[in-house]
């Protein structure tokens, strides 16, 4: 059973949006703050009827509620029509017990919802409430309820509603506050039912041992023996609390230490492992956060193939920052949260297998950049910075452009990925000697694409960005001489200081297809970098560094 | 897709029949689902399938028919008629829609407007839902939410409930099919639409005490009924051998409704293997009320009464039971006081018994005479004509 889509009205950040998933694997990625854990935490609450793995009847409270909903209320009438409510609906793929057309869109399908609203059995008490109140300056929680139904109308239980998710929070796991509860819950998503019982019984047979035990037996029997306290029989035996705490008095252990006393990372995951080794059919849902934290980059390694490997029948729901994760898991699955959401399922299969190969490649960087300038080669970005720093006195950065090297993976797949996000792309490229081929025909998949731009020189004979440059600071000797002095070394400048302005060009752009050809072009460019003198830019990478 | 009508005389084990159904279908890891008419029954059905096997699997559901009606036929396509969720049942002794015999003003099914009236199927304040309209609203939302579907070259119309209810179960047993009227069977027929669904219906239409709704649809009368069934598609299958009473109980309650071409009921009852010295006590009598405390010394039966009110001498400090209170027990030996009209019946004057518009009291003496393994005895004065009974002296 999966999770089709979910709608969320006023929950955390979010006032009201729909997302769909993928059936399988769901890579949640979005900037800090643009509500990915409110995603997690969405599907948990409808799921499981748990907030952060406790019972949502404990832990309502106003921060449950999107901040502008509230505030509407606050400066709303404050009447029993005006409180906002929290509603999310899980639409599933299946499981007829639970269609119905009782959801917003009034479709027919099966799913539930939960829905958190103002108790109309309440509304005397308010009526007095409000009156003697005056004032009203948060939410009045205590005046809501929460519903758990499902699409046909059935009230829910733990038991009927077909469907569980298992939330893997790392940030929550503290020995102090989690760890109990948290070896229940894994006892409970990840043991079958045979297995569950088989540790109870074992463990109730425990207790009765104990009172048998001859020690136990001879201190019982020494213990009244002339029936001074009481003529009943006095005897020490071990408690015998209701079954269900067996649980907590079980802990988990590796090589015998005690799980708390691990290692964050070693917990971690095993954690997010136990969570995934389905030996039950319990849990049909897991949901891992950032499963990057507290890990090495070898373990990561080892968790993200754990993952690939025994996620079958479960759709996973992961958020993270690492593009070694979601390059891994493959691209196309990633769920993009920011202004909108937005699925990536339809991104070239080359392209996603290209970056399952490399996934060392930070494709996080395109996908959350607003605004991106590809180049070829370092060169090019420190040359763009430089530029950049001079007209505005700060990094591209700082205003949000990413200038991204693509380097081994070329263009194209950076493109293939961009073409879906719809931010801005700006392509420096060098023509090779041939503009028409290599970027009028080059660019043609992309024509399409209003977002994606692409800058190169027009011209065949200035066929990289270093005889760009030259011809950019070539108006006079002079001028060129000038130019010549940052990119050059001293020794190489004695070379070049010879002849006419078109000789002194060609030998700067000889120089830079010469040997060591790289090596040279990070050279000046480190050079261009860090002088105080001016230099001119060629016009097309100045238009580049427009995002205007 | 099977459909059944099994009609079975008192005590031939229907029950057992839908649970040992229901239980090869689990064991094919096939889906039921089990509606039952009263409390009594769906509590004996859930016994004996944990009996049979620990407990009651997710495959098969036990539901009343109200709550069937309520959970699977309205709830998940209400919306289609009523906006806000129906909250539960408002059971209705009379028509709710009428004080005093008139009818009250805005209860009927639609405004003027043509909109559908809430007033007319639930309660407003508390969204319960009238019982006497439930099975009404039912059938309006399948109306309503009708959505057409090819089937082999034929393309029929179907209730989304009933296709819901299909891709849940592939059997639906319905018991004590006698007691649905009217607008149930509407119901009926909108399940029927399912070519994929099997239904298994159960029923004695001798042991209507009880009907479902007390609307004035039809069809009422057993007759009706199983005309009814004949036209959706239903075929008859009898069981006429009880498993409770010895053949001469049986005999006597074929009388009752002698007539009505029912065939008649053989007995799978070994002969007593109570050790009792008074094991030969087997068959129908009459016992005069001047013998009544020897009798109850000598056989210890229970005592079956029309209503609380009846014969209360007799009772006091005894095990009694009302007529409609017994259906579906079984006991070893019963005392019957029985009505007027059935004392004229065991005189031999069939007419009384006969004359009233429904069935009822016909049903309810023949459930009356079916309870006992061993001996009914009926609690009269003077002689009776009625062959098979046999006067009982001390």
């Amino acid at each position: 059973m999966r999770v089709d889509k979910i709608f969320v009205k006023n929950f955390k950040k979010i006032r009201q949006q729909e997302f769909d998933f993928n059936p399988d694997i769901n890579i949640i990625v979005g900037d800090n703050e643009s509500g990915k854990s409110t995603i997690l935490e969405a599907i948990e609450l409808c799921l499981n009827l748990r907030h952060r793995g406790k019972p949502i009847s404990t832990v309502l409270s106003s921060d449950l509620f999107n901040a502008e909903a509230v505030q509407d209320f606050l400066s709303s009438p404050k009447d029993q029509s005006s409180f906002p409510e929290i509603l999310i609906e899980a639409y599933l793929d299946e499981g007829s017990d639970l269609k119905g057309t009782n959801n917003s869109k009034g479709l027919n399908c099966p799913g539930l919802y939960v829905r958190i609203c103002f108790d109309p059995d309440l509304s005397a008490a308010y009526l007095n409430y409000s009156k003697n109140l005056g004032g009203i300056t948060s939410l009045p929680i205590e005046f809501y309820k929460v519903e758990w139904y499902a699409f046909s109308w059935e009230k829910l239980t733990p038991y009927n509603k077909l469907i569980t998710c298992l939330f893997v929070d790392p940030t929550t796991l503290h020995p102090s506050q989690g760890a109990r509860r948290y070896i229940s819950d894994i006892l409970d998503t990840a043991l079958a039912k045979e297995d569950k019982t088989l540790l109870n019984t074992s463990y109730r047979q425990l207790k009765k041992n104990f009172d048998s035990e001859p020690n136990v037996v001879k201190v019982n029997s020494d213990l009244d023996k002339s029936n001074d306290i009481t003529v009943k029989n006095l005897e020490f035996s071990i408690e015998s609390s209701p079954q269900t705490s067996w649980e907590n008095n079980l802990q988990l252990t590796l090589d015998r230490v005690p799980f708390s006393q691990i290692g964050k990372g070693e917990q971690h995951q095993v954690q997010m492992k136990l969570a995934l080794w389905r030996k039950s059919n319990a849990a049909n849902v897991v949901m891992i956060e950032e499963p990057e934290i507290h890990l090495s980059h070898m373990n990561l390694v080892k968790l993200v193939k754990f993952i690939e490997d025994k996620h079958k029948g479960q759709q996973i729901f992961i958020t993270t920052h690492s593009s070694y994760v979601l390059n891994k898991l493959s691209f196309e699955k990633i769920c993009l949260q920011g202004e909108n959401y937005k699925r990536l399922h339809e991104v070239d299969k080359g392209t996603v297998k290209t970056l399952k190969r490399f996934p060392g490649f930070d494709t996080l960087r395109v996908v959350l950049s607003p605004k991106v300038i590809l180049v070829e080669g370092p060169s090019e970005e420190l040359i763009l910075k430089k530029l950049y720093l001079d007209k505005w006195k700060r990094l591209p950065e700082e205003d949000g452009i990413d200038i991204i090297v693509v380097r081994g993976i070329g263009f194209k797949n950076y493109l293939n990925i961009a073409l879906h996000l719809g931010n801005s792309v700006h392509v420096i490229k060098d023509n090779d000697g041939d503009w028409s081929k290599n970027i009028d025909g080059w660019m043609a998949p992309y024509k399409g694409y209003s977002a994606i731009k692409i800058f190169s020189p027009r011209d065949d004979k200035i066929f990289s960005l270093e005889p760009a440059f030259v011809d950019a600071n070539a108006n006079s000797q002079k001028e060129l001489d000038g130019f010549a002095k940052i990119v050059l070394s001293t020794v190489t400048y004695k070379d070049y200081d010879k002849g006419g302005v078109a000789d002194r060009k060609s030998f700067i752009i000889n120089w830079f297809s010469g040997k060591d050809t790289g090596g040279k072009k990070v050279d000046s460019a480190m050079r261009m970098f860090e002088t105080n003198q001016d230099f001119k830019a060629p016009s097309y990478i100045n238009e580049a560094l427009d995002f205007a | 897709m099977r459909r059944q009508l099994v009609i079975a005389c008192a005590g031939a084990g229907k029950s057992e029949r839908i649970i040992n159904e229901a239980i090869s279908n689990y064991r094919q890891k096939k889906r039921s689902l089990i509606l039952t008419y009263t409390d009594c029954n769906q509590k004996q059905i859930i016994k004996r399938i944990s009996k049979a096997l620990g407990a009651v699997p997710g495959e098969i559901a036990v539901k009343g028919w109200f709550t069937f009606l309520l959970e699977d036929m309205i709830r998940p396509y209400q919306s289609h008629i009523l906006e806000n969720r129906v909250a539960g049942l408002n059971f209705n002794e009379t028509d709710p829609h009428k004080r005093s015999g008139y009818t009250i003003k805005g209860r009927s099914e639609k405004h003027s407007s043509g909109k559908y009236n809430h007033m007319h199927f639930v309660t407003d304040p508390g969204h319960k839902a009238h019982s006497t309209y439930l099975s009404k609203l039912a059938c309006r939302i399948a109306e309503e939410s009708k959505v057409t579907r090819k089937q082999g070259r034929r393309t029929i119309k179907f209730g989304s409930a009933a296709e819901r209810l299909e891709e849940i179960y592939d059997t639906v047993f319905i018991d004590e099919v006698q007691d649905l009227v009217g607008w149930d069977f509407e119901v009926l027929k909108s399940l029927s639409a399912s070519e994929s669904l099997d239904i298994t219906c159960v029923g004695d239409f001798r042991q209507t005490i009880y009907q479902t709704a007390n609307a004035q649809k039809h069809p009422k009368t057993n007759s009706d009924k199983r005309a009814r069934f004949k036209e959706l598609g239903f075929t008859e299958v009898s069981m006429n051998f009880s498993r409770r009473s010895v053949l001469e109980i049986c005999e006597f309650s074929d009388l009752i409704h002698e007539g009505s071409g029912y065939p008649p009921t053989g007995s799978k009852v070994a002969l007593p293997s109570i050790s009792e010295e008074n094991a030969k006590h087997i068959g129908v009598f009459a016992v005069n009320p001047k013998h009544f405390r020897a009798y109850q010394e000598y056989f210890n039966p229970t005592i079956l009464r029309h209503s609380i009110n009846s014969g209360v001498q007799y009772c006091v400090g005894r095990e009694a039971f009302n007529f409609g209170q017994a259906k579906g027990m079984t006991f070893a030996r019963t005392l019957i006081l029985p009505t007027e009209p059935q004392m004229m019946f065991l005189r031999g004057n069939r007419a009384p018994l006969e004359s009233g518009t429904t069935d009822k009291a016909v049903n309810a003496f023949y459930v009356a005479s079916t309870r006992a393994q061993y001996s009914v005895a009926f609690l009269i004065d003077g002689l009776v004509s009625v062959k098979g009974v046999t006067m009982w002296t001390p």
